[in-house]
């Protein structure tokens, strides 16, 4: 069997992860580019008698080098050298998506053209002359569709004939006199000085990226004279053209390109009212433009919480009847650490995680469905004059978004924001977007403290307060630590398209693994420590000798009381206990006591924790477990006001341990990470110190 | 003329882009140079950004930048 590396390119918007998931169906595997963070996804494709390693590349515009994925993209075809290179183009938007292809033509390697969505070029009047255009930019040329599975099989057979014949498109694009001239005077002094470089990238393709002001290849130039020739070249293309000279450059990219198409397209109807303008002029209109935003808001959320209801009731009766079936293993009424262990420690961890994945699937379900069908860059559109006032900008608002189901993926999506101020800002205060992992923390005080018909509000409060903070801290930091102008705003509003089952299936089961693999492994982890932390030491001497006194106590009552006196005892002699009220001190003027402390620890760690925790720390001082749940317990022992500010502590405090190593990762320093840790842990402090002592003021909650 | 001082649907041809470097380039990345048509479409809800269309395809671009591209009304 022969092996061959494909790569697969296009711009954003040009339906490239559709073919992607068509070629290699499930046989994904998403990594990362050695050294980086750009997400690296590559699948297999078997073709007859040969397997095609594809190699889906970032979406980019084009190969400036001005965004972390086009350095990665370029990195890739220069040192993969891949048998063969798929361009992706939108086929109705043929002009713009040509430009990335022509920049891969510069590169001389093995190219195919996929003309993809050719079905909405069709609709839109575009005729193609498929022979000569292919021979105009020196490719093959295969149609597709990609939502319907169309031209794939074409598709493969032309990827074997290229990576076979390793044809490499035999055109030239015409840079002009005055461009070519000073490539040439470039390329001649970087085969004489930089011949280390030279063997890695062309000369005369450097050369010319050198002009186009790529500044990660100028960084690699140790050479003076080469330097000192860039400079002096720069200025007279300046002089001559009246403009950069990557302007210039660009501006021959794309005479090339409406030379080959004018002579090859033909426009047959004229240009008319479209189904996107039309949802366009509706959902961007200047009245009803944010009501409809904020009902797709809205209506997110309710279908997140209301159709997630019935599967996590089934997910927690399957957890309830496995702990029950482990426990049935050992004899009744036996105490075994390994059962307590497996019962409270793992399913009780891990299992109280898991019963979320729905409510996590869905609300990816929701923002898949929002970025398939394009609104989602109209919701940036919509919100960016208001994100600019508070110092951050529309791209923004996607990242912030995602923020409401995780942090990781959300840090991960600021990506798309170039600037490194924008970035971070946003990065920073996304761990105030409620994550779903704090949810669980809601999910079980609210309707043990709010009677039922206040309790949406209370939710909704909670999320409010998170979203207001956010946009203050914003705020603060643009106007303190990253002063400076707000980047403009170029973002592609791609037209509306219906999304397709499988692409929105695959993109939420990508999201909700990570989530998944987060319980798995981190939280399993932590759930075990958590557990011995609560467990041992374990007391053998008491301030009384409760077996003997239980035996002789004559009712039920007073048994239960000892039995509870001894459990309290056990639990306060414990490390986490220790620790809770070693931390006590500073949290006694917020309204916590040590055992809420001890929860907090395990919040720490990840949020979701807080609540196993707080079962485990909970149900060692009851007798009766099985009847009396938790949320009576807490009832019992906290007033409502104590509940909001568990709450409120919980949205703002330290992100779990993932979010500030995302932090660290993306922001490319541990001092992101630890001021996002320690900054957040702080504000937590003050605001919940605010609610508390207010509250107790107007004596609200207290009992 | 700026571009910023067009209205919706007007259409228009860039005689300058008068941005900062960076911007100027990744505008011509995107189509919009010397001699692009462009169409405008109805703004954000809010007043800004715009919504413009170039080689037949839609983005955005606040008009605090489009201040600095001179174009012709056609």
């Amino acid at each position: 069997m022969k092996k061959f590396t494909i790569a697969l390119a296009g711009n954003p918007n040009s339906g490239k992860t559709t073919i992607f998931n068509n070629l290699t169906g499930a046989h994904q595997h998403v990594g990362n580019y050695a050294g980086v963070t750009v997400e690296k996804k590559e699948g297999i494709c078997n073709y007859c008698d040969y397997e095609l390693n594809i190699v889906d590349l970032p979406g980019t515009y084009s190969l400036a080098a001005t965004s972390l994925e086009e350095i990665v993209s370029r990195d890739f075809l220069i040192d993969t050298k891949p048998d063969v290179v798929v361009v992706v183009l939108d086929s109705a938007n043929l002009e713009r998506n040509l430009y990335l292809a022509v920049q891969l033509i510069e590169m001389k390697l093995p190219l195919i053209l996929l003309f993809n969505m050719c079905d909405v070029s069709k609709a839109r009047g575009i005729e193609f002359d498929l022979a000569r255009l292919s021979k105009l930019l020196g490719a093959p040329i295969v149609e597709s569709i990609g939502r319907k599975h169309m031209g794939m099989d074409k598709l493969k057979k032309t990827i074997v004939k290229v990576a076979e014949a390793q044809s490499i498109p035999e055109v030239k694009i015409q840079y002009g006199d005055d461009l070519e001239k000073e490539i040439y005077n470039i390329s001649k002094l970087l085969e004489q000085y930089e011949t280390n470089l030279i063997k890695h990238y062309p000369a005369k393709w450097l050369a010319m990226k050198l002009l186009d002001h790529d500044l990660d290849l100028q960084k690699k130039i140790t050479s003076q004279e080469v330097l000192a020739q860039l400079k002096k070249s720069t200025t007279i293309i300046e002089e001559n053209y009246g403009d950069y000279p990557e302007i210039a450059i660009a501006d021959m990219r794309y005479g090339f390109i409406s030379g080959a198409c004018q002579q090859t397209i033909k426009q047959t109807i004229e240009k008319r009212h479209e189904i996107s303008d039309i949802i366009d002029a509706v959902v961007t209109n200047r009245i009803l433009g944010i009501p409809i935003f904020l009902f797709l808001m809205y209506l997110t959320f309710q279908f997140t919480f209301t159709l997630s209801e019935a599967p996590m009731g089934w997910l927690e009766s399957f957890f309830g009847w496995l702990a029950d079936f482990i426990s049935s293993l050992w004899p009744a009424n036996s105490h075994s650490d390994l059962k307590a262990l497996l019962v409270d420690g793992v399913i009780g961890g891990v299992g109280g995680v898991l019963v979320f994945v729905p409510n996590i699937m869905l609300l990816f379900l929701a923002i898949s469905l929002m970025e398939d069908t394009g609104y989602m860059s109209r919701a940036a559109f919509i919100m960016d004059r208001l994100m600019t006032k508070v110092g951050l900008q529309g791209k923004s608002f996607i990242p912030m978004l995602t923020g409401f189901g995780c942090s990781v993926p959300a840090i991960m999506a600021t990506r798309t924001l170039e600037n490194r101020k924008d970035r971070l800002i946003t990065m920073l205060v996304v761990p105030l977007m409620s994550c779903s992992a704090k949810l669980p923390i809601y999910m079980l005080l609210i309707p043990a403290f709010f009677e039922t018909s206040i309790q949406p509000q209370v939710m909704f409060g909670i999320y409010l307060l998170g979203v207001f903070l956010a946009i203050i801290c914003a705020w603060i930091l643009r106007f303190t630590i990253f002063k400076g102008e707000i980047t403009p705003f170029v973002m592609e509003l791609p037209i509306y398209r219906m999304p397709t089952l499988r692409g929105v299936l695959i993109h939420m089961l990508e999201k909700s693994w990570e989530y998944v693999k987060k319980a798995g492994t981190v939280i399993l982890a932590i759930s075990i420590i958590l557990w011995f932390l609560s467990t041992y030491p374990k007391k053998t001497e008491f301030s009384k000798n409760y077996d003997i006194l239980i035996e002789q106590a004559t009712n039920i009552a007073d048994k239960h009381e000892l039995e509870n006196q001894k459990k309290a005892e056990l639990v306060e002699y414990t490390l986490a206990s220790r620790v809770g009220k070693l931390i006590e001190p500073v949290i006694k003027p917020i309204g916590f006591d040590w055992k809420i402390g001890t929860a907090l620890i395990g919040a720490f760690a990840a949020k979701e924790v807080f609540v196993a925790q707080l079962g485990i720390v909970y149900s060692e001082g009851e007798t009766d477990e099985d009847s009396q749940s938790l949320r009576d317990i807490l009832k019992q022992s906290y007033g409502s006001l104590v509940a909001v500010c568990i709450m409120v502590f919980c949205l703002i405090s330290a992100p779990c341990m993932a979010t500030i190593a995302v932090t660290i990762r993306e922001s490319g320093s541990w001092k992101w990470g630890a001021f996002q840790l320690i900054g957040l842990t702080v504000m937590a402090w003050i605001v919940t110190f605010i609610f508390y002592n207010v509250g107790m003021f107007f004596s609200w909650g207290v009992s | 003329m700026y571009l910023s001082d067009l209205t919706k649907n007007q259409q228009a041809k860039v005689v300058r882009v008068g941005c900062e470097r960076a911007l100027a380039c990744r505008l011509a990345d995107m189509g919009l140079r010397k001699g692009a048509e462009i169409t405008v479409k109805p703004d954000a809800p809010l007043g800004d950004p715009m919504h413009l269309m170039v080689l037949g395809y839609d983005f955005t671009l606040r008009k605090k930048d489009a201040k600095h591209i001179v174009v012709e009304v056609l």
